[in-house]
């Protein structure tokens, strides 16, 4: 067997045996292995006006989804199902986030620039600035700045409003008397919670239990995982919205 | 909890249509009246998370109908009330509740007279 065609082998036997077992372990081996696919598809989908960290984020998440739903039994390249499922992440990415299409390219262009702009204002004043210190630093408005922080967002009502226009099931009152009739109950859903959380890649999961159940500032996050304050914030909007997409698909 | 407290003068009113849509606009409220208030990015970034997460609630909690939302200041805290037309109690699940406690110091939810109704509270920032 040829060295490709035996690499090929094993990594579709750690398939076979994650979908026996589940080992969380051998499904991050699985995602590292491909961890170049995501790279490669998070690129093709730049310049059109969304950081390559934030487009890579939902590339890993796509891979994560991809792995988790690859069914050995199918005569399908692992490659070609992965690859539809990060492109199909990424597009919703897109779609999802159409207020970011409709405000001006000026609003786009600003909140890139305001994660850098954060980050040393904080370092000079010694505090997460405020709208109209960040206005003056950027030379632009309070309202401007105030649209460029929307930007980034990505919130429930906006996971749930796409949700709501894709779907084509009962209307919105139905489905919430559907889900109080399911009646979760409070330990329940933390358990649902709690699982939800750990099926997310390290990093991600880290920060959200540090904002939300160690109650750490964004910026404190900032420094112990060693990114941008602004990039945790992004990433705390994307991962709660991933969370609560999940969430509405129990 | 009383729904409709007495407002100060200091009160900023918005009605938009009952649809996720327009939550986006209640955000951009919040965080223009935060900003005025003197908060720093993140506390506004906590504001706009609180706002978002309560108002999809109510407009989720039923159908028809505009969304109301207040924003003023009484007693040393930024207070944000809303509520819309509602015939059962709005759902907060425990991923909501996590996220409410730590954004905001108070947060509620309830049914009274037709409708669903939240209410959220943040001190304001020292020196406001």
């Amino acid at each position: 067997m040829a060295p490709r065609d035996a690499e090929r082998a094993a990594l579709f036997a750690k398939f076979v045996e994650f979908r026996a077992t589940g080992d969380r372990k051998l499904r991050n081996e699985l995602i590292e292995a491909h961890r170049s696919l995501a790279t490669h598809l998070a690129r093709r989908f730049t310049n059109r006006g969304e950081p390559f960290d934030d487009l890579l984020q939902v590339a890993q998440l796509g891979m994560l989804k991809a792995v988790e739903r690859f069914d050995t039994d199918r005569n399908l390249e692992f490659s070609t199902f992965a690859t539809a499922t990060i492109e199909g992440e990424l597009k919703r990415h897109f779609r999802d986030r159409t207020w970011s299409v409709r405000v001006p390219r000026r609003a786009q262009e600003l909140h890139l620039r305001l994660g850098t702009t954060i980050g040393e204002l904080s370092q000079r004043l010694g505090h997460a600035p405020t709208i109209p210190e960040l206005a003056e630093e950027l030379g632009v408005s309070d309202d401007e700045v105030l649209q460029a922080m929307e930007v980034g967002g990505a919130y429930r009502s906006a996971s749930l409003e796409a949700k709501s226009a894709d779907s084509r099931e009962a209307p919105v009152l139905e489905r919430t008397l559907g889900r109080t009739d399911v009646g979760f109950d409070a330990a329940e859903h933390r358990v649902l919670v709690d699982e939800l959380l750990s099926s997310l890649p390290e990093r991600e999961r880290r920060i959200v239990e540090l904002r939300f159940y160690q109650e750490m500032t964004q910026t404190e996050i900032a420094e112990h995982v060693g990114i941008s304050q602004m990039h945790v914030s992004r990433l705390l909007s994307r991962t709660l919205a991933e969370l609560r997409s999940r969430l509405q698909g129990v | 909890m009383e729904q409709h407290s007495t407002l100060t003068s200091e009160v900023v009113r918005l009605t938009v249509p009952r649809s996720l849509e327009y939550v986006r606009l209640v955000r951009l409220t919040a965080a223009g009246f935060a900003s005025r208030l003197g908060y720093d990015v993140e506390e506004i970034d906590d504001v706009r998370r609180a706002v978002d997460e309560l108002a999809s609630i109510i407009v989720e909690t039923g159908t028809g109908g505009d969304l109301e939302v207040g924003f003023r200041v009484a007693g040393g805290v930024l207070i944000v009330e809303g509520s819309a037309p509602a015939e059962i109690p709005p759902l907060v699940d425990e991923l909501a509740h996590q996220i409410l406690a730590v954004v905001v110091s108070v947060h509620d939810t309830g049914l009274e007279s037709d409708r669903a109704w939240f209410r959220c509270e943040k001190p304001l920032p020292a020196g406001a």
